[in-house]
């Protein structure tokens, strides 16, 4: 791993410090802005698919950078390994399609400069927080997500849409001081904020349950979840962001990270956690059912499916349940963005997000009705989609860990979703059309959402492909 | 080879999709070039007898999934007569499916499930067949949005029927894998005895394949189907590979993987015996020639269940062949079906009369059909149903024998009722163009039919070629059973069955004499007390467990709607306005008068006083 701590810094510098340079660059013009800010997103997959060989090799997660300073039990700065290494190419990637995407979408509103400096800073410290070596550096990369997301949630500025993303950040942050506790009471008890010195290390319920709070209120698990569906009011990019990529994937990386590679946790966390989440799935799904809005079916979705990979990542040494989840993390990142992606496509053309005013949009816009429909197939799990054998490993995995009750309201969860996608695909592209006149969306958003779909299928039928850096990451978390 | 049969119909499938609309015939073409290779792919592996192929496809920490593919007596044969049926159907499709506007997916989902099908029953390993399983159940849909408009939510039926079974499968496997550490078919810990946590495991893919089959209680979408799918798909999908994947699945889960107890065998029997009465009862009344056989695709169903069920080997081997048989004559009977329906623009049967002298080749392929379903001898339904009674006497359940025949004796009425009142009786005016359909729709027909006669005559052959062989190898081989001398035996299950046909001939005709008509022969039971009832009722779905099971679900998602997540979003919110009106509470206070500010700080001086004061008297 020679050129890997380089490689890692310039991962988390590309977005950081490259979305700062874009106001700068927004003098030269508007399509310069754009074009450069699309350079910056892919720089940064590029960076991560350069750093695949070296994880593959090397054994266990090594230490990249260390501070100088070495005080307060803070040394290590960022460490590489399986998991984040997954984790950032997952979200950098669907980062990256999301704004070559924007371009269509986000044209011709104010503040165009504001939003792609925000998206890359989202983009950065979704890295910076994934490499993270040490609590201290997680929780502020945390609250630098959740300070972009409030702006970007807001982003249309009407008093009723700030105020909507005051909520999204409240509860965050709500969440993030209680972690934040936790973590100073990990710090009294240990000396150390470094994970690699915390690993194996038993930590108090108290700690557990309250850095729990703040993982569900990041990744919106119930019941701290209500801000993510009232953050549909941001773009549609923006929520497609949200959702697959960015912030609500904080806080089961967090889990992944914490939880399973570093503390150890008392025996009944996994039913505890897994009964969390998987009540928070149904609970959800049921609210699916039940919406109106494009959006916000497709965030308490969102919602449910989280409530799968935190299920995963609950049974805690499973591997088969830890690579389900993680193989599910990228699955429903794809699906999710290209359904949102959809939902935007939609959203432009008719101006509407109520199913109710919608229909028999298939006739007029094939490609985003084929898209929408494969990618609902594979957040529902079908084969021969990538979430089929994410959704199976889960499942699979907690029934080999014991937990049967959980498979079967996993289950049950999973006929929940099959039944409001289908209801949704059904009302929205399916019979009368109501919009006979409106058109497809620009070729950009037709692209991105294809390539979505299309990797979505791609990733089932070659599903050996992505599962070699699950399997690494996976060897890494339980080798403790 | 053995990927080729997979795969070669899955390309062919695309690339039909691909074909350009403008093209004339150049899909039906190379639908029909592509069954035909498959089919010749599928008789040389018939004759290869045995294979195996595996590479390491995937490994999931402890669970290491190898792309497994196995051929044997079993596979061997449902791909041999999935390819056969593939051949005719593409053949039939020619003429109804002339000028679709969406041929092109037609044809391109007949390839597709064809090779889908063939990947199910070549897997050697759960994972793999449960993609392949679901890729049909998927191609499924597809296929009946290709329907009439509105066929869409009759596709959603479907999908979501068949995704809840496929659910409680995938269930029903992973627990299997937490028993036996297995997900390998051949792996020598299977099959594992049927007791507690196995037994769920049992139960759940029990109903999950039987579920393919079109078995209740998840076979509402079937009938749906027979009203607004393509027409050709009822031959081909639910009567005939849909039957061939769900009883093999099922067969090999009675044989291969568990071990029936006799708690779970009666159980499986029981719905073997409850689907093959209700909806033959269903099928009694109805007044449309498709509709009336959709109800039948399900009632048969039973009959495999309650073979497979017995857990025996003259069962199972009754089970397995009844599937053959009524895949045979099953989609004959929608197959003449179409054809009505092609030359005279209906199949409802109160429209229908007098067509046999018009379509004699029809009629009398409806005719073999109808007396083979209904178990006649010699046709080959008979000997199958005899198995089955046997084997259901065997277990010394005597209700299941009387279920099963009773059965039959419904089934010969309704038949009676739909070949009498379609071909028999005189012409009506309005059918006086009618003519016998296009050769390609008369053939594929005729050639199922005179399977029908062959397979009941010279039964051995049947029995030698496929049956035996697939039984040999597993426990019951110790029993020595030689299935080809139970055939034509008279036995007192054979008069008794043959007493119970005869009731329904009775039953028939005295009603014919009642009411004067054919259609109505049999309304009779309709009219019975309590009866009516009941049909009314299933009449208004309200034995659908689909509309049934997706209103309580709504009901049940709207209750958890407002009743948790709504009002855990009103104690957030109400929190939030807590906080912001007791700040704007203080607020208030902060007027700017000195002298509000003096009384303040008089007022705390006060009462900081009586503190102090109270502290130290």
């Amino acid at each position: 791993m020679t050129n890997a701590p380089t490689l890692v810094l310039t991962m988390i510098g590309i977005p950081i410090l490259g979305a700062l340079t874009i106001p700068l660059v927004a003098l030269l013009g508007r399509q310069a802005r754009t074009i450069w800010a699309n350079v910056l997103g892919f720089a940064t997959t590029a960076c991560g698919m350069m750093l695949i060989p070296s994880v593959l090799a090397g054994g266990h997660g090594t230490v990249v950078a260390t501070s100088i300073l070495g005080f307060m039990g803070l040394n290590d700065l960022f460490l590489v390994d399986g998991l984040a290494l997954f984790v950032a190419l997952a979200s950098s990637g669907i980062g990256a399609l999301i704004i070559l995407y924007s371009a269509g979408y986000i044209a011709h509103t104010e503040n165009e400069t504001e939003y792609y400096t925000m998206v890359l800073l989202f983009i950065g410290s979704m890295m910076g927080l994934v490499f993270s070596a040490n609590l201290v550096f997680l929780y502020v990369f945390w609250e630098i997500a959740a300070i972009c997301s409030w702006r970007l949630i807001g982003y249309y500025r009407k008093p009723e849409f700030t105020k909507r993303a005051d909520k999204a950040f409240l509860i965050t942050f709500l969440g993030a001081s209680l972690m934040l506790f936790a973590f100073i009471m990990i710090y009294v008890q240990t000396g150390t904020f470094d994970m690699a010195r915390l690993r194996g290390v038993p930590i108090a319920p108290v700690a557990m349950l309250l850095i729990f709070a703040g993982m569900i209120a990041k990744s919106a698990t119930f019941p701290l979840h209500t801000w993510l569906p009232d953050a549909g009011i941001a773009p549609s990019p923006v929520t497609g962001l949200l959702h697959a990529a960015v912030l609500v994937k904080i806080g089961v990386y967090a889990f992944a990270r914490l939880f399973c590679g570093t503390f150890a946790l008392p025996s009944y966390a996994p039913t505890l956690l897994g009964g969390i989440a998987i009540g928070s799935a149904f609970i959800a799904a049921c609210a699916a059912l039940v919406e109106n809005d494009i959006k916000r079916i497709l965030a308490y979705s969102t919602v449910s499916q989280l409530g799968y990979i935190f299920l995963g990542f609950a049974m805690l040494d499973n591997r088969v349940a830890l690579s389900g989840s993680l193989f599910y993390f990228l699955a429903h990142g794809l699906g999710k963005a290209a359904l949102f992606l959809c939902a935007g496509v939609i959203e432009h053309q008719t101006h509407t997000k109520d199913i109710r005013q919608l229909g028999g949009l298939i006739r007029t816009m094939p490609i985003t009705a084929v898209v929408f429909f494969a990618s609902a197939m594979s957040v529902v799990g079908m084969p021969p989609f990538a979430g089929f054998f994410a959704k199976f490993m889960v499942i699979a995995g907690t029934i080999q860990k014991g937990e049967i009750v959980l498979a079967a309201v996993a289950i049950a969860t999973a006929f929940l979703t099959l039944i409001y996608l289908l209801r949704l695909f059904n009302k929205v592209f399916m019979g009368e059309p109501t919009h006979p006149q409106v058109h497809e969306g620009t070729p950009s958003m037709l692209f991105v959402i294809s390539v979505l779909a299309i990797l979505s299928l791609l990733g089932g039928l070659f599903v050996a492909g992505p599962m070699g850096l699950v399997r690494a990451a996976v060897t890494q978390i339980v080798a403790r | 080879m053995l990927l080729a049969v997979i795969f070669v119909p899955i390309i062919l499938g695309l690339v039909t999709f691909l074909l350009p609309k403008g093209m004339k015939r150049g899909h039906e073409l190379l639908a029909l070039a592509g069954t035909l290779v498959t089919l010749v792919l599928a008789i040389r592996l018939f004759a290869l007898g045995s294979a195996t192929l595996n590479y390491e496809w995937l490994r999931w920490g402890d669970l290491s999934v190898g792309f497994d593919l196995r051929l044997y007596a079993f596979s061997r044969f449902i791909m041999a007569a999935a390819s056969a049926f593939a051949v005719l159907i593409a053949l039939y499709s020619w003429k109804p499916l002339g000028g679709h506007a969406r041929v092109n997916e037609y044809y391109a989902y007949m390839l597709i499930t064809l090779g889908a099908t063939n990947g199910a029953v070549l897997s050697n390993n759960f994972v793999v067949m449960l993609v392949f399983w679901e890729t049909l159940l998927l191609v499924t849909y597809l296929f009946i949005t290709l329907g009439k408009n509105g066929a869409y939510r009759t596709a959603t039926k479907s999908l979501i029927l068949g995704g809840v079974a496929d659910f409680l499968l995938i269930l029903g496997v992973g627990i299997l894998w937490k028993l036996t550490g297995t997900i390998t078919m051949t792996d020598p810990q299977l099959p594992i005895v049927t007791t507690g946590l196995a037994g769920v495991a049992f139960v759940l893919m029990m109903v999950g394949a039987s579920a393919k089959a079109g078995s209740m209680p998840f076979h509402t979408w079937i009938p749906d189907a027979a009203i607004d799918a393509p027409l050709p798909f009822m031959a081909f999908l639910p009567a005939a590979l849909e039957k061939l994947l769900g009883i093999y699945l099922l067969a090999r889960i009675g044989m291969d993987f568990f071990r029936l107890d006799r708690t779970m065998s009666i159980v499986t029997m029981t719905l073997g015996a409850v689907t093959i009465l209700l909806p033959v009862m269903a099928a009694l009344v109805q007044k449309d020639y498709k509709k009336l056989l959709s109800f039948h695709a399900i009632s048969q169903v039973g009959y495999m269940v309650l073979g497979i069920g017995t857990s025996t080997a003259l069962g199972i081997a009754g089970g397995v062949w009844h599937m053959l048989n009524h895949s045979m004559y099953k989609s004959t009977l929608f197959l003449t079906g179409g054809a009505v329906e092609q030359q005279a623009g209906t199949t409802d049967l109160r429209r229908l009369g007098g067509l046999g002298k018009a379509m004699p080749l029809t009629a009398l392929c409806a005719i073999i059909a109808a007396a083979s379903i209904s178990g006649i001898p010699p046709f080959n339904g008979y000997f199958s149903k005899e198995f089955i009674y046997h084997a259901a006497r065997e277990t010394r359940l005597w209700v299941f024998v009387i279920a099963a025949m009773l059965g039959s004796t419904l089934t010969l009425m309704s038949f009676l009722k739909l070949t009498f009142t379609t071909y028999m009786g005189r012409k009506k005016q309005e059918f006086a163009q009618v003519k016998e359909a296009h050769w390609t729709m008369v053939l594929p027909m005729l050639v199922i039919a005179a399977g029908c006669v062959l397979f009941g005559v010279y039964n051995q052959l049947p029995l030698k070629l496929f049956i035996q062989p697939l039984l040999a190898g597993n426990a019951f081989a110790g029993e020595g059973l030689v299935l080809t001398q139970h055939a034509w035996q008279v036995t007192p299950i054979t008069i008794l069955a043959m007493g119970f046909l005869v009731l329904a001939l009775v039953a028939f005709f005295a009603g014919k004499a009642i009411s004067r008509q054919w259609l109505t022969a049999v309304d009779y039971i309709h009219d019975a007390p309590g009866l009516r009832t009941l049909y009314d009722w299933s009449e208004k779905r309200y034995f659908d467990i689909y509309e049934q099971g997706v209103r309580f679900l709504t009901w049940l998602a709207r209750i958890v709607f407002r009743g948790i997540e709504r009002s855990v979003d009103w104690i957030i919110e109400g929190l939030a306005r807590l906080f912001v009106s007791v700040g704007e509470g203080v607020r208030k206070a902060h007027t700017g008068l000195l002298a509000m500010y003096v009384s303040w700080l008089v007022f705390g001086l006060v009462i900081l006083l009586l503190l102090i004061g109270g502290v130290f008297s």
